[in-house]
């Protein structure tokens, strides 16, 4: 029965030292920003939000008004994900009709990085109409809590950072409401099955 | 008919004493996509075959455009990571193991100019067994693949 006691504190003692590893290892990770899924507004994903376009206009969710689009949270240093999304949207739109199918919505997550001109240069480089958006922290964070979509600085050499990032693409109907999501675990065809419902 | 026999043994020969042709490790379709200036990372994929009888790794890429280094993109629950594949990539004999989007793939830093469509630059990669191999790399635009 010691024995056993022993056991079980030294499982405790250990299993403290692991959360407290994690902890400082969180710690280093910072500045850095979380926005954990509320299980609550899962049904209220979207809804309406003021960001910043690339001419550095206020840009209201109003705009789109009448207009199905597909929502991408990323940031421009984002070498694989981010772009790899965005052009499967891009194919995907073309191959739908072009852009007046829907709308391509790309929101940075690093804001600090990513002003109007970054996120804007970045739309440009798909060859088509993609709506980037950037914005105060404060509102891209409010944003980020509406859709659920959370971002982590990952520290990488020489201060540079890349951000692990929630890749879903959110798809709101042409009345503003969110519809189904595409994970980039999702194939082609699955994602254009998705489309092709959003613009009905 | 009298030529023909002494020619075949010689070529027989000569196949004999020739090392095997193929390369072992074979790499094909390098490419990237564009990048913006002041973007500094992009990604490059490409195909790697291992036609070898033995296993072989990828252990160092290295780029004349800035700093290579070979990453794994995770996705788990919606939420992508990038992961740096610090034991290299392990290449069992007789398989294919693509470099591909959300995936491996090697990741430049530190890059000296903007990828822009169209043009080429070489990744060299360095494998355990194999030793350096070069691939062309061709930068396309971002909404092409």
């Amino acid at each position: 029965m010691r024995r056993l006691r022993l056991l079980l504190w030294a499982a405790v003692a250990l299993a403290a030292i692991g959360y407290g590893l994690l902890a400082l290892r969180a710690g280093e990770d910072a500045p850095r920003s979380t926005s954990r899924p509320d299980p609550d507004a899962v049904l209220s994903i979207g809804g309406d939000f003021t960001l910043v376009d690339a001419a550095g206009e206020p840009f209201e969710s109003r705009q789109l008004a009448g207009r199905p689009h597909a929502v991408f949270f990323g940031f421009t240093h984002c070498p694989d994900v981010c772009p790899t999304t965005l052009a499967q949207l891009v194919r995907l739109r073309e191959a739908l009709g072009g852009e007046e199918a829907f709308e391509i919505l790309f929101i940075s997550v690093d804001p600090e990085r990513d002003g109007p001109e970054e996120v804007g240069r970045y739309a440009e480089l798909f060859g088509t109409d993609v709506i980037g958006l950037t914005g105060s922290r404060a509102q891209i964070e409010t944003v980020m809590e509406q859709f659920g979509v959370a971002a982590i600085r990952a520290p990488g050499e020489g201060g540079s950072y890349q951000v692990d990032h929630t890749a879903n693409v959110f798809l709101i109907d042409a009345d503003g409401a969110f519809q189904s999501t595409i994970s980039p675990e999702e194939s082609a065809a699955a994602a254009r099955a998705k489309l092709e419902r959003l613009i009905g | 008919m009298k030529q023909l026999f002494p020619t075949g043994i010689a070529a027989l020969a000569l196949a004999a004493c020739s090392p095997p042709a193929a390369p072992e490790i074979l790499l094909d379709d390098g490419w990237a996509r564009a990048s913006l200036p002041g973007q500094g990372s992009a990604a490059a994929y490409l195909a790697i075959d291992n036609r070898g009888p033995s296993d072989d790794r990828l252990v160092a890429v290295t780029s004349e455009r800035g700093s290579a280094s070979l990453h794994r993109t995770t996705i788990d629950g919606g939420m992508a990571r990038m992961v740096p594949l610090a034991e290299g990539l392990a290449l069992p004999a007789g398989e294919r193991h693509p470099l591909e989007p959300q995936r491996d793939h090697v990741m430049l830093t530190d890059l000296d100019a903007p990828l822009r469509a169209g043009e080429r630059f070489t990744l060299t990669l360095q494998f355990e067994k194999a030793g350096a191999r070069e691939i062309d790399i061709h930068v396309v635009a971002p909404g092409e693949r």
